[in-house]
C-alpha cells in the first residue's frame, strides 16, 4: 500500500506537489508507522478507550 | 562584564534590586556577547538591541522609582521565534513566514514583559519547530557551543544554544515531542515541558494542537522556577487553557529529595548509546546517595508511543498546514516536507487508535504513579551527533530515535524536566528526565534543584 507508486498518485490525486527525492524519505517514515503499529496488537484491551481529542468544555456552556 | 552573563536569576535579581547592578549594563553585557559570540553559533535570528535598551532603561528607572517587579525584573530574556512578538518579525524558522510581523504578542510574552523581562532577541530553531537537529537552511544552522562541528538538538536550538554560550539569562521553548529536552540535553542545559495547558500557548505558531506545551530553558532549575512563576497560568484565549492554582515554585527549591521514589521505566534503559548508559547509571546512583529511593518499573503501555506520537504529529501538522504545502511546497525544507506529507498519506482510523492509546497510555502513567513519586530516565538514547552531510537522513533519524523517550511526556501532557548528567567521551553534554505527575512542577523543581547542586557540568566562560 505505501509503495512509490502509490505514495506518488496519493499525493498527486491531493494537488500536493512533491519532489521525486522526498519519496524515499516518505516511504521511510510511512515504513516506520506501519511498523510501529504492531505493537498495538499486544493490547486486545485497546478498543474499549474512548479516543483523546480535542475538546473545549467551553463551547458547550 | 562577561562574569554578569553566566549569573543565575537568584543572583542577579538581588544585585538589581539592590541597585548594585543596572538592568542597562547587564542587558548591554549580554547585547555584546551576542554581537561578538553568535555569528558562529547562530542561536539568533533577529537580535533586539534598540528594544532590549529601551526595556532596560525602563526598567532602569522604574527600579530607581521604587516600582521593582520582581526576580525577572531587568533579566534578559530570548525568545523563540515561534512566539508572537508585537511589530518584530516572528519567522518560526521558515521561508513560509519570513516577513510576518504580528500585530499582538503571545500571552506568555506579555507575562513575561509584565514581570519586567528584558527581550533581547527572537532564538533560532528547527523550521516550524518540527525537527531534532537544528538545521535551519534559511536563516542559518545553530551550532552547539560545546563543540561547533556538533548539533545543538532541537527544535528549540538557539534556546538551547544561546544559554550555554551566555547569550541570554533566560529562554522560552516550545515542546511537541521533545524540542525542550532534546535541546537541554545536548547543550548541557535545563528545561521544562510543563504539564499540557498549564503555560498558555495563544500567539505561538502551532506544530501539534494537542500536543504543544511552551515552556522555560534556563542554566539552573531554580531560573526554571523564576520563569515559570511568570509564565504559567489560565488564558481565556488558549482553549487548552488549565484552570489551577499556580504555587510558589521557589518554596521547595532547598527541600532535597530525600525520601522522594523514583521509578524508572524498563522502556527508557533500552537502546542507549554506551555513554548515556554510563552516565545514567551514574546518576541513579548519585540520587541514591542523596537519599532517595530507586524502583525499577514496568509500563508496558509505553510500547505504543512511538505509534501514536508519529500519528498525532504527523496528522495535526499536515492538518495545519495542507493548504501551504499544495501551494508553496518549495518553501519547506525536504526533511519537513517529507515528514508533513507522511501525514496526508496516513489512515484516519490509525490518527484515531493513536488517540485510544494515548488514553491508555495516561491511565498508565496515572497507575506509576500510584506506585513512585516521580519517574526518571535519559532524556534521549543517544549522545549528541556531530553534523552529517545528509541531514534529512540525519534529522528523520534521530525523531526516530529520540521519539520513543520524549514523546510519552507529550502524548499523556505529564511535566518532564531536563537536567545535564555529564559529558560524553566527546566532551559533549548528556541529558536526563526527571517526570512527574499532571501539575507536580514544584516537586520536579524541588528534585531538579537538588541535582543541580552537585553542580553536572561546570559551565565555560568563552
Amino acid at each position: 500500500m505505501n509503495g512509490t507508486n502509490d505514495i506518488k498518485q496519493n499525493l498527486l490525486s491531493q494537488a500536493l506537489p512533491f519532489h521525486e527525492t522526498d519519496i524515499p524519505y516518505i516511504h521511510q517514515i510511512l515504513y516506520t508507522i506501519d511498523e510501529a503499529q504492531i505493537t498495538l496488537d499486544q493490547f486486545p484491551q485497546l478498543n474499549e478507550e474512548v479516543p483523546i481529542t480535542v475538546v473545549d468544555k467551553r463551547l458547550m456552556t | 562584564m562577561t562574569e554578569l552573563a553566566w549569573l543565575p536569576v537568584s543572583q542577579l535579581a538581588h544585585l538589581i534590586q539592590s541597585k548594585q547592578l543596572s538592568p542597562m549594563e547587564l542587558t548591554t553585557a549580554v547585547l555584546h556577547r551576542i554581537d561578538t559570540i553568535d555569528p558562529a553559533i547562530r542561536s539568533y535570528i533577529t537580535p533586539l538591541h534598540e528594544t532590549a535598551l529601551n526595556l532596560a532603561k525602563e526598567a532602569e528607572s522604574d527600579i530607581m522609582h521604587g516600582k521593582y517587579k520582581g526576580p525577572l525584573h531587568g533579566i534578559p530574556i530570548g525568545i523563540k521565534d515561534n512566539y508572537d512578538t508585537k511589530g518584530i518579525r516572528t519567522t518560526s524558522g521558515s521561508k513560509l513566514f519570513a516577513n510576518f510581523i504580528p500585530g499582538k504578542n503571545a500571552t506568555t510574552v506579555d507575562k513575561l514583559l509584565d514581570a519586567g523581562g528584558i527581550i533581547v532577541g527572537k532564538l533560532n530553531l528547527h523550521e516550524l519547530a518540527l525537527g531534532s537537529s537544528g538545521t535551519n537552511l534559511v536563516f542559518g544552522t545553530t551550532r552547539n557551543p560545546w563543540n561547533m562541528r556538533y548539533m545543538p538538538g532541537g527544535s528549540s536550538s538557539g534556546s538551547g544554544a544561546a544559554l550555554s554560550a551566555g547569550l541570554a539569562t533566560l529562554a522560552t521553548g516550545t515542546d511537541t515531542f521533545g524540542s525542550i529536552r532534546v535541546p537541554a540535553a545536548m547543550c548541557g542545559i535545563y528545561g521544562l515541558k510543563p504539564t499540557y495547558g498549564l503555560v498558555s500557548t495563544y500567539g505561538i505558531m502551532p506544530s501539534a494542537w494537542s500536543l504543544d506545551t511552551a515552556g522555560p530553558m534556563a542554566r539552573s532549575a531554580s531560573d526554571l522556577a523564576y520563569m515559570l512563576q511568570a509564565m504559567a497560568g489560565y488564558d481565556a484565549n488558549d482553549p487548552a487553557s488549565l484552570r489551577a492554582a499556580i504555587p510558589d515554585y521557589t518554596e521547595d527549591l532547598n527541600k532535597g529529595i530525600k525520601g522522594i521514589t523514583f521509578g524508572i521505566p524498563k522502556h527508557y534503559l533500552e537502546g542507549l548509546d554506551p555513554d548515556v548508559a554510563r552516565l545514567f547509571h551514574h546518576a541513579v546512583a548519585t540520587l541514591q546517595h542523596l537519599g532517595a529511593e530507586i524502583k525499577e518499573i514496568l509500563i508496558p503501555e509505553l510500547s505504543m508511543s512511538t505509534f501514536a506520537g508519529y500519528m498525532t504529529v504527523t496528522g495535526e501538522a499536515s492538518a495545519f498546514h495542507y493548504k501551504w504545502l499544495q501551494t508553496h511546497a518549495n518553501d519547506y525544507a525536504q526533511d519537513n516536507r517529507s515528514f508533513l506529507l507522511s501525514g496526508t498519506l496516513t489512515k484516519t482510523p490509525q490518527y484515531v487508535k493513536a488517540q485510544q492509546a494515548r488514553r491508555m497510555l495516561t491511565k498508565a502513567f496515572r497507575n506509576a504513579f500510584k506506585e513512585v513519586d516521580l519517574l526518571l530516565g535519559p532524556a534521549i538514547p543517544a549522545t549528541t551527533p556531530a553534523f552529517a552531510n545528509q541531514w534529512v537522513e540525519q534529522n528523520l533519524a534521530l525523531i526516530r530515535r529520540c521519539m520513543p523517550f520524549t514523546v510519552p511526556i507529550n502524548l499523556t501532557g505529564v511535566p518532564s524536566l531536563a537536567v545535564p548528567m555529564g559529558l560524553d567521551t566527546k566532551g559533549l553534554p548528556v541529558g536526563m528526565q526527571i517526570i512527574g505527575k499532571h501539575l507536580s512542577e514544584k516537586q520536579l523543581l524541588q528534585a531538579g534543584s537538588a541535582w543541580e547542586k552537585l553542580n553536572p557540568l561546570q559551565f565555560r566562560l568563552t
